[in-house]
């Protein structure tokens, strides 16, 4: 089994009457991507801080690493974080204000600080004041400097904003390879469900507070994926006509009543005579599937 | 810890703030020790006889000489023929004006972190808010002491080369001055980090503290005049009068006193500041 990364316990955190975070419990294995969903106010920033001790929790409680929260000082070291804008000292240059970071961090070798950079493909403007930079930029210095200690753990607070798309997808293939040459576990927080579908393994949809949904990609996957549904009380016979005559394994036994067909989604009606021709009786079929933006729209309007 | 200060000094030192703070503290000296009169930035401590300051009525008849002078040189001459006195103690008397070099000090170390919100990136991955708070206390005194020194010796040396011996105090007499006058300077300090982790905030911190040692004043005063209390509560106890008095041949009683009052500083403004602190949310 996978060591546990993250864990929190019924975490809460209230602004006095309002509720920012409502009895969260999630769970982050070591090598996941963790997408973490949720519109503008979820509670995801919050969420962040709290983890990275920069909020206070009002109850629950989380382990980093196994450690309980009230025992972070060690382990936070193996942590980099970017959480809400990217904050560093306007009138130092990007390599100036890594090499504060660094001292901090007892960093001696300059190396990591220029390997940083080039990771984030900010060399040819590390010398540039980061009063200069572009908000793409400033994300991009802001992923650097949470990468720049070798973290096990990346927390990474809406890292694309302001990013373009080359940009994004440069991103999207740093996260990758940190993830599996350096098995850097990542947390990583948007409100567009299609960026990190891209990345992510594992996602937690949160609303109002309130985790939603945590699920896989797997899960999501099958959750959207464009399929034929067969709802039927015979569901292993209409396996055995589905691989006997219409010759195709591609399909997923869900329940006693259900099978989804991922094949033949231009000609349904085949599918329908085949089992027809069989003796099947079948309830309905119809074809199902939708977008990734769509079944976030459903899981919200569900949440509520 | 030490990596928080190492990096506050890298960090200082690559900025223009820190240069400018010395070299306005270097105009200072060099104007006072021209004028051959300390300088005085705001307000102004009243001269007055009754209190241990050294002001003698041959003093204050030179100084009436003076302002009926023409011109500096001539300031110069009156005062380099009629007078003998250790100039250099009288401008360390006038040290208050550090806290205002001492804002700015404040202002790049503390303020500037907490109001740009760089602080989340130290604290969230490097370090716990009780050693981040402790870290900025340290390298605040740090720089205070060092600008204290550079101050002090400054105008000791300045005012050898432009003054004279006659006008010069003795070196070890000079250097128990000044190590009497670092309690107060720290907590000075302390007031300005309490009020910086308090507010949090650049304009906020500034708004508080450059008027802060002149309201500091009105209140005394206003509170000596309307309660009818002694006014040598303003002039022993006051900021800037301590800071004058512990130039001036203080007694060993008031030595103590005076350090005492600074510990209570240190301690009660630290206390405030990061118990503001450790509530707080860092943005």
């Amino acid at each position: 089994m996978n060591e546990i990364i993250l864990k929190t316990n019924n975490l809460t955190k209230k602004y006095k009457e309002f509720i920012a975070l409502d009895n969260v419990n999630l769970s982050i294995s070591k090598g996941d991507i963790y997408g973490l969903i949720g519109r503008n106010g979820a509670g995801k920033t919050t969420l962040m801080k709290i983890i990275t001790t920069l909020s206070n929790k009002t109850a629950g409680e989380f382990e980093l690493f196994g450690k309980k929260d009230n025992n972070l000082t060690e382990t936070k070291r193996r942590i980099g974080c970017l959480i809400e804008n990217p904050a560093f000292f306007p009138n130092l240059s990007a390599v100036n204000n890594l090499k504060y970071y660094a001292i901090q961090k007892g960093i001696v070798d300059n190396k990591q600080i220029d390997e940083a950079i080039e990771l984030v493909g900010l060399s040819e403007a590390k010398n540039k004041k980061f009063k200069t930079y572009s908000l793409g930029m400033k994300q991009r210095l802001g992923i650097a400097f949470a990468i720049l200690d070798n973290p096990d753990f990346i927390i990474l607070d809406e890292p694309i904003n302001g990013l373009d798309p080359i940009g994004i997808s440069e991103l999207r293939d740093l996260f990758k390879k940190l993830n599996l040459e350096k098995n850097i576990t990542i947390l990583i927080s948007s409100h567009i469900l299609n960026e990190l579908y891209q990345v992510s393994n594992k996602f937690c949809i949160i609303e109002k507070g309130k985790v939603i949904k945590e699920i896989t990609k797997e899960q999501l996957d099958e959750e959207c994926s464009k399929c034929i549904v067969i709802k039927t009380n015979e569901t292993s016979k209409v396996a055995v006509i589905l691989e006997e005559q219409l010759k195709t394994k591609n399909y997923k036994i869900i329940d006693n009543t259900e099978i989804r067909l991922y094949d033949y989604l231009e000609n349904s009606s085949k599918v329908n005579k085949t089992l027809i021709k069989n003796d099947i009786d079948i309830i309905s079929l119809y074809e199902s599937g939708i977008t990734l933006e769509d079944y976030f729209k459903t899981i919200i309007k569900e949440g509520k | 810890m030490l990596n928080i200060i190492k990096s506050d000094l890298y960090r200082i030192f690559r900025g223009k703030g820190i240069y400018i703070a010395i070299i306005l503290m270097f105009i200072i000296i060099g104007v006072s020790v021209f004028l051959m009169s300390p300088g005085y930035i705001g307000t102004t401590v009243m001269i007055d006889e009754d209190t241990n300051q050294g002001m003698t009525p041959e003093y204050l008849e030179l100084m009436e000489k003076v302002s009926k002078a023409n011109n500096i040189l001539d300031i110069r001459e009156i005062m380099k023929e009629h007078a003998e006195f250790d100039l250099d103690k009288q401008i360390i008397g006038a040290n208050t004006n550090l806290y205002y070099l001492f804002i700015v000090v404040v202002f790049i170390v503390i303020c500037v972190d907490l109001s740009d919100s760089t602080a989340k990136n130290t604290l969230s991955s490097a370090i716990s808010r009780e050693k981040y708070y402790i870290a900025k206390v340290c390298t605040v005194m740090i720089i205070g002491v060092f600008m204290t020194l550079l101050n002090n010796y400054g105008i000791y040396f300045l005012n050898i080369i432009f003054n004279g011996k006659s006008f010069s105090s003795d070196f070890i007499e000079f250097t128990k001055y000044t190590i009497i006058q670092i309690p107060i300077i720290l907590g000075m300090l302390s007031i300005l980090i309490g009020i910086a982790f308090i507010t949090k905030k650049k304009a906020l911190f500034n708004g508080l503290t450059i008027p802060l040692l002149m309201i500091i004043q009105l209140i005394l005063q206003g509170a000596i005049t309307i309660f009818h209390l002694e006014q040598t509560i303003m002039t022993d106890w006051e900021l800037q009068y301590m800071i004058s008095n512990l130039a001036n041949n203080p007694s060993t009683e008031y030595i103590i006193k005076a350090s005492l009052l600074a510990i209570f500083y240190v301690i009660i403004f630290n206390l405030l500041g990061y118990y503001s602190f450790k509530k707080s949310e860092i943005k």
